[in-house]
């Protein structure tokens, strides 16, 4: 096993944590301030 | 040279549940859409990993016409997720191509070099085939508080250099960088199945 490989591997990142760097990623600090609270109120009324 | 096509450019286009329907009607607006939605983001994640403009433009269009081929049958929960994977997995393709091709030329090939070091040493025992291997990535990445695990997908899955993220997060280049040392160990520790996962 390579490194490349373990990178290739990588792509079987589960979904969820995939979709939590592309949320979170490009944001500024004060959007993903935002971001935090609108999904702590996700969970709590969800 | 300035790099003018950013993320996040064009994103708020049309919604992604009407871009799946598109593309089960068959219409050739799906690609249109998602180009317009998703095209600069997508380009930008294979120029990352290939370092190389033209061939991340190929990339780019070689997602659509892969999400073409694959939906449907597929309907997937995040569009944007499901491109990301679809055009990561064309880059690494390529760029194990260039590598072969180019052997001792100067790809730049950093953050999978990077991981070199969380190989485990194969004198210690059997290597993990590739279903333990993504059990071991996802247990490693659930283990991580978010902001790191954040910062880890963004050095090793979408491929930004240091500099890149420490200009993203406002954090100084050495903090990325030593935090990315420390889970690079750890994720050693988790393939050499030193980490016991409940």
């Amino acid at each position: 096993m390579s490194g490349m490989d373990l990178f290739c591997a990588l792509n079987n990142a589960e979904d969820s944590f995939v979709k939590e760097t592309l949320t979170y990623t490009g944001k500024t600090k004060k959007e993903v301030k935002y971001i935090d609270r609108y999904l702590d109120w996700l969970q709590y009324w969800c | 040279m300035l790099e003018l096509r950013r993320e996040g450019d064009g994103e708020s286009g049309m919604n992604d549940e009407k871009i799946i329907a598109l593309f089960w009607e068959r219409s050739e607006a799906a690609i249109d859409e998602t180009k317009k939605k998703y095209g600069s983001f997508l380009y930008m994640l294979a120029k990352n990993v290939l370092q190389d403009s033209r061939d991340a433009e190929e990339c780019e269009s070689d997602t659509y016409l892969h999400a073409w081929k694959s939906i449907p049958p597929s309907r997937p929960v995040c569009l944007k997720t499901y491109l990301a994977k679809i055009t990561r997995n064309i880059s690494i393709s390529r760029l194990r191509k260039k590598k072969a091709q180019k052997r001792g030329g100067n790809v730049v090939l950093l953050p999978y070099e990077e991981l070199e070091e969380c190989i485990p040493d194969e004198r210690r025992g059997e290597q993990p085939d590739a279903d333990c291997l993504r059990d071991y990535i996802n247990s490693f990445l659930s283990t991580l508080p978010k902001e790191q695990r954040i910062l880890f997908m963004q050095r090793y899955w979408m491929a930004y250099s240091v500099q890149e993220i420490a200009r993203q997060t406002g954090k100084k280049e050495k903090y990325i960088t030593n935090h990315l040392y420390l889970m690079r160990k750890k994720l050693k520790l988790h393939l050499e199945g030193k980490v016991i996962v409940e």
